[in-house]
């Protein structure tokens, strides 16, 4: 089949009303999650991740990614009337949002960040359509020694990318390939740091991790200040850019949505770091970057166009090498274990209904977020008047039922409070949890190619130096440890302490 | 602040060398044929070696008199008290059941966070109930523990 008639086949499965009703929650709960502050969207797909068990997997991730990218709609609405980033990708377009509604003009800055984020979304995902399938083909000659040393650079990628510090992020990585291990081994079958436990045989599950790291500590760090919305009180006004706005900013819409989808793709770029150079290039490029933080639309139109095109490109990896880029895909890529699917090269042909059905989805949904985040901002502006104290005892139970429905297990519930405790200590010593969210996904898949390749070449380990794919990701990985030791060991000690913000 | 990070990092590397133990006693096997403790006596390791760099970076490090106290008193406080409720809340699932112990939860929560007058506080938390308990055990089918004084009771 070519690619036309593979999409035509991914619409019929995303049409399904089934499909379409999981398809608009996901939107919808995406919006909801990024205008409000407070719960994120790897929160929020952790929460829902249990509601997805008894439907089918396409299903299932139609609804998680629309979460994804639904969220990156959403965070620009609380933004630009609240100055609060409704989620972290969303930061940079506090900057000349928030000071374009300051100057009657929060209409043009909603509508100019809808309709970027809708047209970077869609040209992201025509970006997936068009690389995945090569990059699946091309995928398949992948052995284990590929993957391991493919997971190895993601690994060490993101802790390099994320975060202040790449000690305490590679600590991170470390910890949650330790948490990773957890339960029984699948070749050995003995059991790893159970304490005799029976609910810890399966393993730390992945839905009490994310939420406490991400769902219990964000609360539990809201706590120690006053969570104030001061939404803008005039008037929103007219929703559709004017031409000469358009004008304005069709370089800058463009170069955010190229900059996005690169970024997407590589392993710890995600939607956050795109935004921001999109927004750092916009100002370098601009003639008066001074008007940059005081109302220019290029500061909405680039960083919004970028976290949703990276929004749409993170999912080529995830669907095509089954390596996640960021921590939402890790999450995801968690998921699609959960429900029995392996995402990789192989998904094309073994699932192309759920490769094509979410892809076909993502169209669909970009859609359905134009009319959410358009027509019903109004909503969006009555939702932020929603004091935090009426909201906070709903999250943390949200989060603990969600989390003991999973497995029925109370267990469950106390370790995410107990990983809630832990990622408020993270946030508050600026240890970062994404690098430990990927490396719990991706250490028992690390631990199991690597054994594999060693049985494949009966335990030599030139398999992985004699292949140059594997080479070549083990070389960047040595590069860039070998960087980053050199760099904290020559780092003068007096300056270590005063980096910390 | 210093101080923090010693202790922080201290921590780090006491855990670290315990996992490596423990790997050690589930065997490391060879690297060409690696035992069940070998990925997590690596990860143990290389965390080990990490957490003492950094600490080694913190005690050699000058403190900056710029830097604000992170971790202030009342703040420990009421976090250590609504985290230990947490705890003690989903303790109490199993005794007296999810509803009763989710509402006497809910009425702290929205009590004692942001005070609110105790009509609002009643209503907020009957909404708030009812509406997890509909989506959750209702439309999703979850089995909310039920209580064993209940169950002790009714039976």
């Amino acid at each position: 089949m070519d690619l036309f008639s593979q999409l035509i086949s991914g619409f019929v499965v995303a049409l399904q009303p089934t499909n379409l009703f999981y398809c608009f929650l996901g939107c919808l709960i995406g919006t909801l999650v990024g205008v409000l502050p407070g719960l994120g969207p790897t929160a929020a797909m952790a929460l829902l991740l249990p509601a997805t068990f008894h439907v089918a997997p396409v299903t299932a991730v139609i609804m998680l990614a629309g979460i994804y990218y639904g969220a990156m709609y959403g965070g620009s609405t609380t933004s630009i009337l609240v100055n609060i980033p409704g989620e972290a990708a969303s930061v940079m377009t506090c900057l000349d949002g928030y000071q374009m509604a300051r100057q009657g003009r929060a209409g043009a800055a909603l509508g100019m960040s809808a309709f970027a984020s809708f047209i970077a979304g869609t040209l992201g995902i025509v970006g997936l359509t068009l690389m995945a399938p090569p990059l699946a083909s091309f995928a398949l000659k992948f052995g284990p020694p590929e993957y391991f040393a493919l997971m190895c650079m993601g690994m060490v990628v993101l802790s390099f990318l994320t975060g202040a510090s790449m000690t305490r992020s590679l600590m991170m990585a470390c910890f949650g390939i330790i948490a990773g291990t957890v339960g029984t081994d699948t070749v050995s079958g003995s059991t790893r740091f159970t304490f005799g436990l029976t609910e810890l045989m399966d393993g730390v599950g992945l839905v009490p991790l994310v939420m406490g790291l991400f769902g219990i500590a964000e609360i539990i760090h809201n706590l120690e200040q006053n969570i104030e919305r001061d939404v803008f009180k005039t008037k929103v006004g007219s929703l559709l850019p004017s031409l000469s706005d358009w004008v304005a900013v069709r370089w800058a819409l463009l170069r955010g949505t190229v900059i996005g989808f690169l970024l997407g793709i590589l392993p710890g770029g995600g939607a956050v770091l795109s935004s921001f150079v999109a927004y750092a290039v916009e100002k370098r490029v601009a003639k008066d970057p001074e008007r940059f933080g005081k109302g220019a639309i290029e500061g909405v139109a680039a960083p919004e166009a970028a976290n949703n095109s990276a929004a749409q490109a993170a999912f080529i990896p995830l669907l095509t090498l089954g390596l996640p880029a960021n921590v939402v895909m890790a999450l995801l890529l968690g998921a699609l274990i959960l429900h029995g699917v392996t995402p990789g090269p192989l998904l094309l042909t073994k699932n192309p209904d759920i490769f094509w059905g979410v892809v076909a989805s993502m169209y669909l949904g970009n859609i359905m977020l134009l009319v959410l985040n358009l027509p019903l901002i109004g909503l969006w502006v009555q939702l932020l008047r929603i004091p935090y104290p009426y909201m906070m005892p709903a999250i943390v139970l949200f989060c603990m039922v969600g989390s003991y429905t999973v497995a029925n297990s109370v267990t469950d519930v106390y370790l995410m409070l107990g990983f809630g405790v832990l990622g408020y200590l993270m946030k508050k010593l600026k240890f970062d949890a994404p690098p430990l969210v990927l490396a719990f996904v991706l250490g028992p898949l690390i631990e199991y190619y690597f054994k594999s390749a060693l049985m494949y070449s009966r335990g030599s380990f030139a398999v992985f130096v004699t292949r140059p794919i594997s080479l070549a990701c083990l070389v960047v990985t040595g590069l860039i440890l070998a960087w980053s030791l050199v760099t904290a060991v020559r780092r003068r000690p007096s300056l270590i302490l005063k980096e910390e913000p | 602040m210093k101080r923090t990070y010693l202790i922080a990092h201290t921590v780090w590397l006491a855990f670290a060398l315990a996992v490596a133990a423990e790997a050690g006693r589930l065997g490391f096997g060879s690297f060409s044929r690696p035992g069940p403790g070998f990925l997590p006596f690596l990860a143990g390791v290389v965390l080990a070696a990490l957490a003492l760099l950094a600490l080694v970076q913190t005690a050699l490090a000058k403190p900056a008199a710029d830097l604000k106290v992170r971790f202030r008193r009342a703040d420990l406080i009421r976090i250590g008290t609504v985290a230990g409720l947490l705890f003690l809340y989903v303790f109490l699932w199993e005794v007296i059941g999810f509803l009763t112990a989710t509402f006497l939860l809910l009425l702290f929560l929205f009590r004692c966070i942001e005070p609110l007058g105790w009509r609002r506080v009643f209503t907020a938390a009957g909404v708030t109930l009812a509406f997890t308990y509909i989506l959750f055990s209702v439309l999703l089918g979850a089995r909310l523990p039920t209580g064993r004084l209940w169950t002790y009771f009714l039976n």
